[in-house]
């Protein structure tokens, strides 16, 4: 084994990993190689003993203290979440009553009252109705539909 | 007091403060993984205290299939990564840094000293992902398998970038030893 072998076999150990017999066989006969893995060592030791710093002495206290605020918020209550079909369910009947409106005979009572002229009042409702259902929905499921729709 | 593992499972159950446990045996090690993020101590208490709520929280996550160190490095490494962009100016820290009792002379001893600042200045010079991947192999004497479990890059990588800061030490350590009959 050359020097540069044992050398290149040195670099590539482990922590902790022992020797392979070729590269102590090796060193054992070359002083040269003896030392350079001495002071390799030695720098690296010494190198590992500088990444030790001194902890404030409150910090143990201060993370103890966050981790009890963090038990004593109660948790936040559990979300209602729907999936985007369930979602949709409504908003089908809610359409089908829409298109509903002219053939219907729920609003002839009212019709046939003189003076009560529903033409204004019943898109108005349905649709505020409609509007607050989309924006709602699309609310609740952006990301569901950014993902549909956008990707 | 029992392992890592039990000290989790009572946590769980229930027994919250045995967590205090968990933190005093690793702090000094975040602290110190903070420092090499961040280079201030400010961001370093932040950042450990950050890590140890995270950890907390995902508790019931923690499978046993490695170590709690390392579970806890994995933690830290990915909050450091994102952090680094909001992180103070680099403050000077004072290091615990006792040389190890060595052979040789004064001019040796110079050497070294100069070779372990110039090591430091290289490790800054890499890429933040990499530079923590080999302070994790050099400071914190981790493996190169834990180093690729807490970091997931390659072990391969690891290796080769471990591999060559190595040699580039030795290249810095050039001129403390004298060179016999040696064919490198």
């Amino acid at each position: 084994m050359t020097c540069k072998e044992a050398m290149d076999l040195y670099f590539s150990l482990d922590q902790g990993e022992p020797f392979p017999r070729e590269l102590e066989t090796h060193v054992s006969t070359c002083p040269t190689c003896t030392q350079w893995i001495q002071q390799m060592d030695w720098v690296l030791k010494a190198y590992q003993r500088s990444g030790r710093y001194s902890i404030p002495s409150s910090m143990e206290e201060r993370i103890l203290s966050a981790i009890e605020a963090l038990d004593a918020t109660p948790p936040p209550a559990p979300q209602v979440s729907l999936s985007p079909g369930k979602w949709m369910l409504p908003g089908v009947f809610l359409i089908l009553g829409i298109l509903g409106v002219p053939s219907s005979t729920v609003f002839s009572v009212f019709t046939a009252l003189p003076g009560r002229n529903l033409e204004v009042v019943v898109p108005l409702v349905l649709g505020t109705t409609f509007t607050t259902y989309a924006a709602f929905f699309i609310g609740y499921n952006l990301e569901w539909l950014k993902k549909k729709f956008l990707t | 007091m029992g392992s890592d593992f039990e000290i989790i499972q009572e946590v769980l159950h229930g027994k919250r403060c045995l967590y205090g446990e968990l933190v005093k045996k690793y702090e000094q090690q975040i602290y110190a993984l903070g420092i090499k993020f961040f280079h201030n101590q400010e961001d370093a208490e932040d950042f450990s205290q950050e890590v140890f709520l995270k950890a907390y929280q995902q508790l019931h996550t923690f499978r046993g299939d490695s170590s709690f160190y390392t579970w806890l490095f994995r933690i830290g490494y990915f909050l450091g990564l994102s952090w680094n962009r909001r992180k103070r100016p680099a403050v000077p820290i004072p290091e615990d840094f006792d040389i190890p009792e060595s052979s040789g002379g004064p001019e040796t001893q110079h050497f070294r000293k100069d070779a372990i600042a110039a090591l430091r200045h290289a490790l800054e010079e890499l890429p933040e992902r990499y530079r923590i991947c080999l302070e994790l192999y050099f400071t914190f004497g981790m493996t190169y398998q834990d180093i690729s479990n807490i970091t997931d890059i390659p072990i391969g990588t690891v290796k080769s970038h471990v591999f060559r800061a190595k040699s580039r030490l030795k290249d810095l350590l050039t001129g403390t030893v004298a060179e016999g009959p040696h064919d490198l």
